[in-house]
C-alpha cells in the first residue's frame, strides 16, 4: 500500500506541476496579455486540426497501466470536436503483491495496441461564454478498441520455501499464470480541461473519466506446489467484478493547425 | 482571475488524485497462495508390525530403524519433514511404528533404473527383519508392512533354539550339537529342521579375527527359516529379493536359511578355526528353475551368506541335495565359516526390463488393494507383496527375476484375506500385465477436501493417510490425499473411524463418525461433507505446514 501511495501521489503531483506549467504557457505577464488582447481583439485565432502526443493512466491497485500514443483531432463545428487516437498500452513489468500474507513477485504482460475514437463537446463555447476557464471545459465520450484486452501476469513466491534441510527455489515451487480478460471495445465518458479555444497553436489538455471494460473474467493456471492456488481464480474474479468501470486520466499536448 | 485559475489547477490535481485513488479497491483481498507438498513425487510409508496376525498387540515396541542401499548412499532419502537420512542406526525415526520416507523432490527416476534401498527393523524380543524396497518411476506412494517375528511366538516355518555349553579358554572340550526343531504345519508335533555340530577344540574368533579367550559359556542362538510358509519367507532377514553385489538384484527361490548368533561369555563370535557343518531339512516342494521342476537328490543349491550389517548376499559355493537315510527327507549340508545369515536358494537376476502392471477398474474412485506375486511351480513361493491404492488407468512397475513365471493376485483391502479381485499369469520378463477389478463397493463414494488455514496462507496435504475402525488395533492404508483432495469408498455409514497422518515427524490423529446426515450428495453421486453447516467443511483438518 505504501508503494502504491508513493506512485500515485507522485503522479498526482506531476499532473499538478504539468497544469501549473500549462497555466504558465497560457497566462504570460498581465501587460503582455492585455496588449495581445488589444491587438487581436475582438476574436482569437481559430484552428481546425490538432495533432499531438497523448499519455493516459489507469490503475488497478498497485498496477499502473499507461497508454502512450498520438491523437489527431478535428473541429466539427464550433464547440464540437472529434478525435482519433492510436496508442500502446503497457505497464511496469514487475510488481510485488501479497496473496494472503505470502509476498509474490508478479511479472506482468500487459501490452496492447489501442485505437480510440471520441467526441469532445465544449458546451460553454457553444453558449458563447467569455470565460477562459469555462470555454476550456469539455465533456468527452468515445470508445477504445483494445487489440489485446487481457491483463496477464505470472506470480511466483518472492522468497524460497524451506522444507527441512531442503530449500526449494521459486521455480520449483511453481508459478501462477493469471489472465484477466476484459472487453475489446471499451467505451468511456469523461470531463476535461482543454485550452484549444484559447487560440494558441500549442496547448495542453487534461481529461479524466470512467471507462467501461466489462466484467473481468479470470483464469488461473498454477504449477507444482502452487497448483491448488488455481482455486483462487473465483475469488479474484469476484473481487474484480467492481472493476468494470475504472477511472482514467489523459494528458494531451496539442499542436493546432488550420 | 489568477486566483481562480490557481484554485482550478489545485482542484484538478485533487480530482486526479481522487480518480487514481478510486482504484484503491483491493482485488487480492481473500486471494491466497495455496501450497501443497505434492512435489514430493515418491513416498514410502513403512509400518512395523508383528508377523503374527493374531498377536494381541500388532506393534512391536520401540522398533529401531536402519536404512541402507543405493538410494541412501546417494542422499536421496528424506523424512517427510525434509531431513536427510543416512545409514546410521536410528536415523529414520519410527513414529508409533510408522516410518514415512520421501525421495528427494525433483529426483527423476528412470524407468530402467529404479531406486533401491533397504529398511531394517529391530525390536526387543523380536527377530530383526530387513526388506528391500524398490521405487520405480511410477511409484508415487507405497505402503509397506515390515513384519517382525516375536521369538516367543514364532510362525509355522520359523523356529529358534538358544543353547549353551561350557567353554574353556575360548574353546569347547567336546563336540557340541545344536538341534532346531520346528512345528509341523497343521499339527502339534515338531520335526528337526537344522542340526549343527560344533567340533571339539574349535577356536572361536571375534570380529577382528582374534581368538576369544573370554571366560564364560559358549552360547548359540539359531533361527531357521523354511520354505514351507509365506510368513517364513517374508521374514527372511534381507528379504527374498535382494542385492547379490555389483549392482545386481535377484529374486531368490528359498530352500532354507539359518540365522546364527553366538558368543562366549558375552563376546560376540564372528568366525571359527574350521567350518561348522549345518544340516538343513528341505521341502520337497522347492522349485528348481534350472530343471523347471521341484528339487531332487543330486540338485546343486547355491549357498549364500549375509552379514547382519550388510544388504548384499555373498555367494559361498554350492550344496548338494541328498536324502536323509533315516527319515528319507531331502536335506543339504552347508559349511558355515562365519556367523551371519546363511541360506540355500536359487537366484534369478532381475530382468533387464521392468514389468508394468496396469489396473483397470469399474470403480470411478481409488480402490485399496493387496497385490501378491508368486512364482509358478513347486510350492508357488511368495516373491513380493504390495499394498496399493489405485484408480482406473493407474500402473505400477515390478522388477522380477528372469527365467521364472509368476502369478499375480489382487485382493480387495490390505491383505490376502480380502475378496480376490483378479489373478493373472506373467511369463518370464513379461513387459506388462493387466489386473482388472469389477468390484463396486457398497460403501458410499465420499469426497473430501482437506485444508488447513495458516496465518500466512492455506496448506493442502499430499501423502499417505491411515485409518482403522475405532477400537481395532491395526492401522490400514487409507486413500491417499493429493493436494488435500481425495475420494474414497472405504468408509461405511454410521461407523466411527480413526484416521492418522504422520507428517513432519508428528502423528496427527482424528476420530470421526461417518454420518449420512452430515453429507450431501452431488450430481455425480459422490457425497461431500457439510457437517452441521450449509457450506462444505473439511472432514478433518490436515497437518499444517504453518511453519
Amino acid at each position: 500500500m505504501k508503494k502504491k501511495f508513493n506512485v500515485k501521489t507522485y503522479l498526482a503531483i506531476a499532473c499538478c506541476m504539468i497544469l501549473q506549467f500549462a497555466g504558465a504557457q497560457t497566462d504570460g505577464p498581465p501587460a503582455k496579455a492585455a496588449a495581445k488582447e488589444t491587438k487581436e481583439s475582438p476574436t482569437t485565432k481559430e484552428y481546425k486540426w490538432s495533432v499531438g502526443p497523448v499519455i493516459g493512466f489507469k490503475s488497478i491497485k498497485s498496477v499502473l497501466i499507461n497508454d502512450i500514443g498520438v491523437e489527431a483531432s478535428r473541429t466539427i463545428r464550433k464547440g464540437e470536436r472529434a478525435h482519433l487516437e492510436l496508442s500502446y498500452r503497457s505497464a511496469s513489468s514487475n510488481y510485488e503483491q501479497n496473496w494472503g500474507r505470502i509476498p509474490m513477485n508478479m511479472k506482468t504482460d500487459i501490452g496492447s495496441l489501442l485505437i480510440g475514437a471520441g467526441y469532445d463537446w465544449f458546451p460553454f463555447v457553444r453558449f458563447g461564454s467569455d470565460s477562459d476557464i469555462l470555454k476550456s471545459l469539455k465533456v468527452s465520450g468515445g470508445a477504445w478498441y483494445v487489440n489485446k484486452p487481457n491483463y496477464d501476469f505470472t506470480a511466483s513466491l518472492r522468497d524460497p520455501l524451506t522444507w527441512g534441510q531442503l530449500t526449494f527455489t521459486p521455480e520449483q515451487i511453481g508459478l501462477v499464470s493469471t489472465a484477466i480478460k476484459t472487453n475489446k471495445v471499451q467505451p468511456y465518458l469523461g470531463l476535461g480541461y482543454d485550452q484549444f479555444y484559447m487560440g494558441k497553436n500549442i496547448n495542453f489538455s487534461i481529461n479524466g473519466g470512467c471507462l467501461y471494460q466489462g466484467k473481468p473474467e479470470v483464469t488461473m493456471m498454477a504449477t507444482n506446489m502452487l497448483k491448488p492456488t488455481e482455486e483462487s481464480a473465483a475469488r479474484l474474479e469476484h473481487n474484480l467484478s467492481s472493476y468494470q468501470f475504472i477511472p482514467f486520466v489523459q494528458l494531451h499536448i496539442q499542436y493546432n493547425l488550420n | 482571475m489568477k486566483k481562480s485559475k490557481s484554485y482550478f489547477r489545485l482542484f484538478t490535481g485533487l480530482v486526479i488524485l481522487l480518480f487514481l485513488n478510486q482504484s484503491c479497491e483491493k482485488p487480492f483481498d481473500g486471494v491466497n497462495a495455496i501450497l501443497t507438498n505434492v512435489k514430493i513425487d515418491h513416498k514410502v510409508n513403512v509400518q512395523i508390525i508383528d508377523a503374527n496376525p493374531n498377536a494381541t498387540n500388532p506393534y512391536p515396541a520401540n522398533p529401531v530403524i536402519t536404512l541402507a542401499g543405493d538410494a541412501v548412499d546417494q542422499g536421496l532419502l528424506y523424512t517427510t519433514a525434509g531431513e536427510l537420512l543416512n545409514n546410521s542406526s536410528g536415523s529414520a525415526k519410527s513414529i508409533n511404528n510408522t516410518v514415512s520416507l520421501a525421495v528427494k523432490p525433483f529426483t527423476i527416476i528412470s524407468k530402467s533404473q529404479p531406486l533401491h534401498f533397504y529398511i531394517k527393523a529391530e525390536a526387543a524380543n523380536y527377530i530383526s527383519n530387513t526388506k528391500e524396497i524398490t521405487i520405480s518411476s511410477l511409484d508415487s506412494l507405497q505402503y509397506i508392512n515390515l513384519s517382525l517375528l516375536k521369538i516367543s511366538s514364532l510362525h509355522d516355518g520359523v523356529a529358534n533354539t538358544t543353547t549353551q555349553t561350557a567353554a574353556v579358554n575360548g574353546t569347547i572340550a567336546q563336540d557340541f550339537v545344536v538341534n532346531v526343531d520346528s512345528k509341523i504345519t497343521g499339527t502339534n508335533t515338531t520335526e528337526n529342521v537344522v542340526t549343527a555340530t560344533f567340533p571339539a577344540n574349535t577356536v572361536f574368533k571375534d570380529a577382528a579375527n582374534n581368538p576369544i579367550t573370554t571366560t564364560g559359556n559358549f552360547s548359540v542362538s539359531t533361527t531357521s527359516f523354511s520354505a514351507n510358509t509365506p510368513e517364513s519367507i517374508s521374514s527372511l532377514p534381507g528379504g527374498i529379493t535382494a542385492s547379490t553385489g555389483n549392482g545386481v538384484f535377484s529374486t531368490f527361490i528359498l530352500a532354507g536359511a539359518v540365522d546364527i548368533n553366538a558368543n562366549i561369555g558375552g563376546t560376540d563370535i564372528k568366525s571359527f578355526s574350521n567350518p561348522i557343518p549345518f544340516k538343513l531339512k528341505l521341502s520337497s516342494e522347492v522349485f528348481n528353475p534350472t530343471t523347471n521342476s521341484t528339487i531332487k537328490v543330486g540338485d546343486q543349491l547355491p549357498v549364500w551368506s549375509k552379514d547382519a550389517n550388510s544388504v548384499t548376499w555373498k555367494k559361498e559355493g554350492v550344496a548338494t541335495v541328498y536324502k536323509d537315510a533315516t527319515t528319507g527327507a531331502l536335506q543339504t549340508t552347508i559349511l558355515v565359516t562365519h556367523l551371519s545369515v546363511w541360506m540355500v536358494a536359487f537366484d534369478e537376476p532381475n530382468c533387464a526390463n521392468t514389468t508394468t502392471l496396469n489396473f483397470v477398474s469399474s470403480s470411478l474412485i481409488a480402490t485399496s488393494a493387496f497385490i501378491k506375486i508368486n512364482v509358478n511351480g513347486g510350492s508357488d513361493q511368495l516373491v513380493d507383496t504390495k499394498l496399493i491404492s489405485f484408480k482406473n488407468g493407474d500402473a505400477i512397475e515390478l522388477q522380477l527375476g528372469q527365467n521364472l513365471n509368476y502369478t499375480v493376485s489382487m485382493y480387495l483391502g490390505a491383505s490376502d484375506k480380502g475378496t480376490l479381485l483378479s489373478t493373472i499369469n506373467l511369463a518370464a520378463c513379461a513387459v506388462s500385465g493387466t489386473l482388472t477389478s469389477t468390484s463396486i463397493s457398497t460403501n458410499p463414494s465420499l469426497s473430501f477436501d482437506l485444508q488447513t488455514s495458516c496465518p500466512n496462507g492455506s496448506f493442502r496435504y499430499s501423502g499417505a493417510i491411515e485409518y482403522k475402525v475405532a477400537g481395532t488395533k491395526l492401522w490400514l492404508p487409507f486413500t491417499p490425499s493429493i493436494g488435500g483432495k481425495l475420494s474414497t469408498n472405504l468408509l461405511a455409514w454410521d461407523v466411527t473411524y480413526d484416521f492418522r497422518i504422520i507428517y513432519n515427524n508428528v502423528e496427527f490423529k482424528r476420530t470421526r463418525k461417518v454420518l449420512a446426515a452430515e453429507f450431501r450428495q452431488a450430481a455425480d453421486g459422490s457425497w461431500q461433507y457439510f457437517g452441521k453447516s450449509d457450506t462444505p467443511q473439511t472432514f478433518f483438518s490436515s497437518p499444517s505446514a504453518c511453519n
